[in-house]
């Protein structure tokens, strides 16, 4: 295998090992992004500029650079051909696109390159093991800074609950309640339904878990007069005097749009 | 005749410098350089990557305590400490080291790259920020629909344009991940992209690598680059592929022949990528391919053309210390006819972008343009003034003066910052174009850069007459700071090759530019009360969309129709547009900041078709730093600086066609169709 020929092999192999995991059952895989990612943002624009300076004399970080140029244009201009042919912006899609721009590349910088005198030029970098570690302790540093901010801005420093009503609209006597708890410990609630003033329905809900939904259906008699208020009450049990959270609507309507 | 032009190593010189005898007692620089570059050459480099990468840990350290209001201003000096701590390193290795030019590159894309990480540390779950949603929202509806051009109710213009949202669902497609996480993974790539660019450009007309990383460090402060170009926003892109158009044009001089088709080529595709990005960007992309063809047609014809002649002789012997018989020396001029070539046909393809496909782009910029044009005719007609206010979108006070609308002011230390680095940056660059031309005489790609540098200055003083200057002036300081880094980067290099007083300009070097980078933090976006995370703030932009204003987000995507009208205030209404997948209507100030919703209220909610409103109660909890809670317009309607008034907010409570269908105790929805129409 001469020197020549490298980069074309391994922007072949990679291109098949994207595809493999963008096309697969990989897909589902934690790896899938850290490989099809630099795949559509180098690979197809390093393959025309292969084509276009086929004589290897162009500096890798120019070709890098270019390549990244050309692949973020096959993208974007790329994609305005998907729309126009309605070929979705789905996996296979994005993958067609850019193996059959590789392929074709691939083939012509070799038919190119076959017939030109070119030096060789690709050379490993020289970096030593103290070089590599350093570099590698780097990226972990780095890591692990960004996923403690993560956790920082994930955790959840404000608590709460939540309660919310689905009503079915063609049938006004059936209402389904929620009650979420975000209170960031187990909780105990009081439901209670009224109908303007007059509670009818009363239930506990007795340890619901941190970021739990507690749901239930309840049956509600035939409204009795035309456009009364239904209330929805949420009580903590240990503050069961005070409505901690509340939600309520208008059971009947003559407007079409309600 | 010029002499022919030395070798262009700004920094070997540095090696030929001795010791002065008087000057033992001092810090001398030259031994530190020495025993700077003894340590073991191969390992500076990758010690400085990990200084650096602690010092980004440091910064996540000083978000993590904002976040949780533990370590009061002590989070605040440590994010300092932490940008410095990223920035200094490079700025020493190039200026005392001897990297390769394989090392360069490797410390300023690290640097590109822990800036950009910085961003997404600040909300690495979700994006907050307003134009990032607006964005989000037009790649959302093209993945889920497989369709390009759909309506965004955030975002009208945004479809139209759709080169960053084919980036973002390529990754989303092909990778498999959420359409969010592909935007921000879409903008790293970008972020590499940018930093390889300029810095070819730089290597491009300076022929020095080390001179070519400083003007990328120098660059990498520029106020937009830590945050406002880092978020998902369509300049993001544009700019990236600006800088390729501008590599691979500069690379055509010094390129061979064969190379010259694949170097059009790339600068081709990375043009069309700018016009199918961004309007502004592809203006300013304009204002570069302009630059060097009038360059180009200038200094090629100066020979023939007496007075251009003679003009160009007057700047040589001001600017470049020419004598009266030197003759003019031009470099690296090329056939101007493809530039103009370029120049036309990128001039049609954005005609024909905005004829055939932007169309709204002519109505959606047409304010900004008119709105100068009529206040310069307000200042030169005062009595215009009443005819053209609603146009203008200017306020009087009940004395007839201008309403000017004021956010929080800085704190002391950085306005004195601040005004500094814009002062030093001004006076910088001029000094530094000086000093450029002095070395590389007139160098055509150098010329054209002094070109689009005086851009800046045209923006400045628009900032000065206009109330949109401000706003102009900080979208287009991103690309016109690619050429003014490179004479800021020439004026840094003057001081330190400065013999005397080397003990004093030498070190003044250095803290002047972790003051400049600073300052120009301070001026840049998020301002200081936005800069690190925190817990929840009203009015103030991402600031206001914390965890559970994420969660009411999530709701209501999950619960409510999709491309309901939704009435909310300023960040919950971008949220509610992206993240919810609503269409709500913006600036409906009038249901909000009243006592009472009386017949008009009802009328306003009624034009617009607003299904449901929703109350962000702890909006009444403090006062909005930009003094405004709902849309910019609704400042002055009552007393500035006054926070929202709780009664405003529960009077939905008294209608009985209200419905209130979610509460979280922080967030309230009401269902408000059961009133449409009421007063018809």
């Amino acid at each position: 295998m001469t020197n020549r020929r490298l980069d074309q092999i391994l922007i072949f192999i990679y291109t098949l090992i994207a595809a493999g995991f963008s096309l697969t059952s990989l897909s589902s895989s934690p790896l899938t992004p850290v490989i099809v990612v630099p795949y559509l943002f180098l690979i197809p624009g390093l393959s025309v500029v292969n084509n276009l300076f086929y004589d290897q004399e162009l500096p890798f970080y120019e070709r890098f650079t270019y390549g990244m140029g050309v692949s973020v244009a096959i993208v974007v201009l790329g994609g305005l051909l998907l729309h126009a042919f309605g070929l979705g912006f789905r996996a296979p899609a994005w993958m067609l696109l850019t193996c059959v721009i590789v392929f074709i590349n691939l083939f012509l910088t070799n038919i190119r390159r076959s017939k030109n005198i070119i030096r060789e030029q690709y050379r490993m970098p020289n970096i030593s093991i103290a070089q590599m570690s350093i570099y590698l302790l780097t990226v972990v540093i780095v890591i692990l800074g960004l996923w403690f901010s993560y956790i920082g801005d994930t955790y959840q420093r404000v608590t709460y609950s939540e309660i919310w009503v689905e009503i079915d609209e063609d049938n006004v006597n059936e209402i389904v309640v929620n009650v979420g708890n975000h209170e960031l410990q187990t909780m105990d609630y009081i439901v209670q339904v009224r109908v303007n003033r007059t509670p009818i329905i009363t239930q506990e809900i007795n340890g619901l878990g941190n970021n739990e939904i507690w749901e239930t259906t309840f049956q509600l008699p035939e409204p009795s007069v035309f456009g009364e208020i239904l209330r929805v009450d949420l009580y903590r049990q240990d503050n069961p005097d005070e409505i901690y959270r509340e939600v309520h609507y208008q059971r009947e309507r003559n407007n079409d749009d309600s | 005749m010029q002499p022919e032009p030395e070798p262009i190593n700004i920094l070997s010189k540095l090696n030929q410098e001795q010791i002065r005898p008087d000057n033992r007692m001092r810090f001398d620089f030259d031994e530190f350089k020495n025993n700077f570059t003894k340590i073991d050459n191969r390992l500076i480099v990758p010690l400085t990557c990990l200084v650096m990468a602690i010092a980004y840990f440091m910064m996540m350290l000083s978000f993590n305590a904002s976040r949780m209001e533990i370590w009061g201003q002590a989070d605040n000096i440590l994010y300092w400490v932490g940008m410095v701590g990223m920035y200094l390193p490079v700025l020493l290795i190039l200026l005392f080291g001897k990297p390769n030019k394989r090392e360069i590159i490797i410390l300023i894309v690290l640097l590109g790259l822990l800036l950009y990480m910085t961003k997404i540390a600040y909300s690495p779950a979700a994006l907050r920020f307003v134009d990032e949603q607006q964005q989000w929202r037009s790649a959302f509806n093209a993945f889920d629909a497989n369709s390009l051009f759909l309506p965004n109710p955030i975002l009208e213009i945004s479809p139209f344009y759709p080169g960053l949202q084919n980036g973002v669902i390529s990754i989303a497609g092909a990778a498999h991940v959420p359409v969010d996480v592909a935007g921000m993974i879409f903008i790293g790539v970008v972020r590499v992209m940018l930093t390889l660019a300029l810095f070819l450009i730089y290597d491009e007309v300076t022929n020095d690598a080390q001179v070519a990383g400083l003007a990328s460090l120098v660059y990498m402060t520029n106020p937009g680059y830590l945050v406002f170009n880092s978020y998902l926003v369509y300049q993001s892109l544009a700019l990236p592929a600006i800088a390729v158009t501008i590599a691979a044009m500069m690379r055509w001089s010094t390129a061979p022949l064969n190379y010259r088709p694949g170097l059009m080529f790339v600068a081709i595709t990375s043009i069309l990528v700018t016009i199918m990005t961004h309007h502004v960007s592809s203006y300013m992309l304009i204002l570069y391919l302009v630059a060097f063809t009038a360059v180009m047609w200038v200094l090629r014809n100066a020979e023939q053309i007496k007075w251009l002649n003679t003009f160009i002789h007057w700047i040589g012997r001001i600017f470049i210390g020419w004598k009266k018989e030197d003759e003019l020396e031009i470099t690296r001029t090329r056939d101007g006819d493809i530039y103009m070539w370029l120049t036309g046909l990128t001039l049609v393809t954005i005609l024909m972008w905005s004829i055939f496909v932007a169309v709204l782009t002519i109505n959606y910029l047409a304010p900004q343009f008119t709105g100068i044009i009529n206040e310069f005719r307000i200042f030169l007609e005062p009595e215009l003034a009443s005819e053209l206010a609603e146009e203008t979108i200017i306020r009087y006070d009940e004395n007839g003066e201008i309403l000017e609308f004021e956010t929080l002011a800085l704190p002391l230390h950085e306005t004195v910052i601040g005004i500094g680095t814009i002062v030093v940056t001004v006076f910088g660059v001029l000094i530094g174009v000086r000093q450029a031309l002095r070395r590389w005489n007139l160098q055509a790609d150098l010329f054209a850069l002094v070109v689009v540098a005086g851009g800046f200055y045209f923006f400045v003083a628009l900032r000065f007459v206009s109330q949109r200057g401000g706003e102009l002036l900080s979208r287009t300081w991103a690309f016109t700071y690619i050429a003014m880094a490179l004479f800021l980067t020439m004026l840094i290099l003057a001081i330190w090759q400065r013999q005397r007083l080397k003990w004093l300009l030498r070190p003044a070097v250095i803290v002047v530019f972790c003051l400049f980078m600073g300052g120009n933090i301070a001026i840049g976006w998020p301002p200081f009360w936005g800069r690190l995370p925190g817990p929840y703030q009203p009015g103030a932009f991402d600031r206001s969309i914390d965890h559970v204003a994420l969660e009411t987000t999530y709701w209501v995507r999950d619960n409510m129709p999709r491309n309901s009208k939704f009435a909310a205030d300023f960040a919950m209404h971008h949220m509610l547009g992206g993240y919810s997948v609503q269409s709500p209507v913006y600036g409906i100030y009038d249901l909000f900041v009243t006592p009472l919703i009386g017949q008009y209220q009802q009328a306003v909610a009624d034009i617009a078709q607003v299904d449901y409103i929703l109350v962000d109660m702890r909006i009444t909890t403090g006062i909005s730093p930009v003094n405004f809670y709902y849309a910019p317009w609704e400042y002055g309607v009552y007393p500035v600086g006054e926070p929202i008034q709780e009664q405003w907010l529960t009077k939905f409570e008294g209608i009985p066609e209200y419905d209130r269908i979610y509460d979280n105790g922080l967030y309230i929805i009401y269902d408000i169709r059961g009133r449409r129409g009421i007063y018809d």
